[in-house]
């Protein structure tokens, strides 16, 4: 399942895919594999994607039914 | 129809590990046992023998090279750079031209020829391993630029 949440909250703050992914530390393919549903992230990686984006786990991971 | 899974996450990633560590298990065994025959048999070696063995070893070599580029991965370690390509080359070299003075001086008994066998062999492996290693740098470049690039949003 894609995920949008994620994607809305970097594009709020005008950030790109690769200007993400270099804050983290990972590759760009990462960040869109995770946007495209293709990937589920470490707990980790998730934590650290929230703290960039100023979000919490829930705000960009938690799926409603 | 998708096979059910009866492992969990942690099972899952534990597999994975062993897996991996089995891998590289068998991949090193197979080389280990053909330099080893051609160490202990030189040129009386059955390279009818051998050939199965190194069918495998170079099949599992280039799947492995192929899918690494195909992913946009290198190395954990290692930079596809000059300087990283180089001492790997010349650990090639050095460890084959190792091996063929071994070879050389087990069967010929002769120090200076085995000496300049092993040094020719060495600088021959380290050239076309430099080659090998710079093509499939290159090549790993422009993948990963591509990955990069693709479907950026």
């Amino acid at each position: 399942m894609k995920n949008l949440k994620m994607k809305l909250a970097r594009m709020e703050q005008d950030i790109s895919q690769t200007d993400l992914a270099k804050r983290i530390g990972v590759t760009r393919q990462t960040i869109g594999m995770i946007e495209a549903g293709d990937y589920n992230p470490t707990l980790k990686l998730c934590i650290a994607i929230c703290k960039e984006l100023g979000k919490t786990l829930d705000d960009l991971f938690w799926e409603e039914d | 129809m998708k096979r059910r899974n009866n492992l969990d996450e942690m099972q899952e990633q534990k597999l994975l590990h062993i897996e991996s560590r089995g891998y590289w298990l068998a991949f090193l065994g197979l080389g280990a046992a053909l330099i080893i025959q051609l160490v202990l048999y030189g040129p009386d070696a059955d390279y009818k023998l051998m050939l199965p063995e190194w069918i495998v070893f170079m099949g599992i070599c280039l799947y492995m090279v192929i899918g690494c580029i195909k992913a946009g991965i290198w190395d954990r370690a290692l930079k596809p750079n000059f300087k990283d390509n180089i001492l790997m080359s010349v650990l090639a070299g050095l460890l084959m031209g190792v091996v063929q003075f071994i070879i050389s001086y087990r069967n010929y008994h002769k120090p200076v020829g085995s000496v300049a066998a092993g040094i020719f062999t060495g600088i021959i492996v380290m050239v076309l391993c430099f080659a090998a290693l710079s093509v499939c740098a290159s090549v790993y470049k422009k993948r990963k630029e591509k990955l990069e690039k693709e479907d950026e949003e």
